[in-house]
């Protein structure tokens, strides 16, 4: 939301504080390739920690960053902020989601996770302060400074959207639903039967004809009753000990070779747990797709949400669209779309 | 009088795609379906003209009368205002009505579908007043925690 000068005011503070917090750190300096572009992120041990899902990323290639990042871990860095205007939302409507933005810079604050996201566009600076990486959900670790690449990525034309993504460098789907459809298991499935793996919940997709799909994450999560299934990957999975949460796996460790780390988007996928013998991929309505692309890509990106769905909406026009009805073997949910996306698919 | 509205926008976005709008309200978490009739009129309706013109450009379309299409057309338009989709606009300067395309009589009229999923809000029920923490950041709430 925007309030005005006052916010304006807070932010630059907010701002000129985090400039002083980083500046008295001795931070480690990772190169990443996002979408193509660079990003240099600037990181301390304990706040390092939180890229691990972005390795695959990292590029030796230092010219030219878009972006200056800075990723500080409260507690090991010793940075404590003042409590402020943007971390209480104050002002925020009751059951939103709250954020600020003034002058270029955009400010959100995950309460619960203690994370907060500051983008200074004009600055081409972002800060990510976290209260305590120790301390954060998995799902941080699984998607992190994605608030920030969201408001990054639609400022170039594109979004980040929630998707897993699968194909070849001659192209791929995106692999869509919410939470629970299907996605991670189609993902891995497509993976074992040789397809490229460019993610399971959040990738990038910047514009063009047809728009790339980028990596952004190496994370694939699993159901845990599909861990015997994936055995082969055991000395690899994470967050097996926490029982409450899904394990995952980070794989530009576990499976290098299957990265993909962008691909021409030549169609979309709605995965439904059909039960077949033999898995059907369909066409399908688009606004179907778009019914189960959009929701959970957009609201939880306050300040990006309206030019997110805008894309998402056109994309879901330009490009086809199917429905996939899941066998129940994933070998052959697997080797039907790599079978699949070898045809042409001019519409 | 004639009645014209607006969209609310922020917190909501609408988009068409393949004969259906599709609006997300940002900060409730809703998400709603329109199909048919009011699909149909969707960007004129939300430009302001007014639901008489558009009675009138269904009636022409759909060869039903308008008296019948009115009378839904108020009812769907209330269902918008109490989502808080839509509010009244001043009706001075409003777009003239246009029509959609030529009559087809293999075009029938279906009324006006709206559907509202909230299958996306219990990721948005968050609490916006915190307790400061010791180490001088708010804290999530007990409630927050236990929503995710």
């Amino acid at each position: 939301m925007n309030v005005g000068p006052s916010a304006g005011v807070v932010l630059q503070r907010l701002v000129a504080e985090l400039d002083r917090g980083v500046a008295s750190l001795d931070l480690r300096r990772w190169n990443l390739c996002v979408a193509g572009q660079r990003i240099a992120v600037h990181a301390g041990v304990g706040a390092g920690v939180l890229l691990q899902s972005m390795d695959a990323l990292r590029t030796a290639d230092s010219a030219g960053s878009s972006l200056q990042l800075f990723v500080i871990d409260g507690k090991s860095d010793g940075i404590a902020l003042d409590d402020t205007v943007v971390t209480r939302r104050d002002g925020c409507p009751p059951g939103s989601l709250g954020a600020f933005s003034a002058e270029g810079v955009h400010a959100f604050y995950q309460p619960y996770a203690g994370v907060l996201s500051v983008l200074d566009r004009p600055r081409r600076r972002a800060w990510c302060w976290v209260r305590d990486v120790a301390a954060l959900p998995y799902y941080e670790f699984a998607a992190p400074l994605r608030h920030l690449l969201q408001w990054w990525i639609v400022a170039r034309g594109g979004a980040l959207v929630h998707s897993a993504a699968v194909g070849t460098s001659a192209g791929g789907a995106l692999i869509v639903g919410p939470s629970g459809s299907g996605k991670s298991t189609t993902a891995l499935a497509c993976l074992e039967a040789g397809l490229g793996f460019a993610g399971d919940d959040y990738v990038l997709v910047a514009p063009g004809e047809p728009p790339t799909v980028h990596m952004a994450y190496a994370t694939a999560k699993i159901v845990r009753d599909a861990l015997p299934r994936h055995a082969h990957y055991a000395d690899y999975f994470r967050n097996l000990g926490n029982v409450d949460e899904k394990p995952m796996l980070f794989m530009h460790e576990a499976a290098p070779r299957s990265m993909l780390h962008s691909f021409p988007l030549r169609a979309l996928v709605l995965p439904v747990v059909a039960r077949l013998a033999k898995t059907r991929i369909i066409p399908a309505a688009p606004a179907d797709v778009l019914r189960a692309l959009a929701p959970s890509s957009v609201m939880l990106f306050p300040l990006a949400g309206a030019l997110a769905f805008r894309r998402i909406a056109a994309w879901c026009r330009a490009l086809p669209c199917f429905r996939a009805e899941l066998a129940d073997d994933p070998r052959d949910v697997g080797v039907t779309f790599a079978t699949w996306l070898s045809q042409d698919f001019a519409r | 009088m004639a009645r014209s509205f607006n969209l609310i926008d922020p917190p909501n976005v609408s988009e068409m795609i393949d004969g259906e709008v599709m609006i997300i309200n940002l900060e409730s978490g809703s998400y709603f379906s329109v199909t048919g009739a009011g699909a149909a009129i969707w960007p004129q309706l939300i430009a302001g003209t007014d639901l008489d013109s558009l009675a009138a450009v269904l009636e022409a379309a759909f060869d039903v009368p308008v008296a019948a299409v009115g009378s839904e057309l108020d009812r769907f338009v209330d269902r918008l205002i109490a989502e808080g989709i839509l509010r009244p606009r001043d009706p001075s300067g409003v777009p003239s009505a246009t029509a959609l395309g030529p009559p087809d009589p293999t075009r029938s009229y279906q009324g006006f579908g709206f559907e509202r999923f909230d299958d996306m809000r219990g990721l948005l029920v968050v609490d916006p007043v915190h307790e400061v923490g010791g180490f001088g950041w708010p804290e999530g709430t007990a409630a927050e925690k236990k929503s995710r």
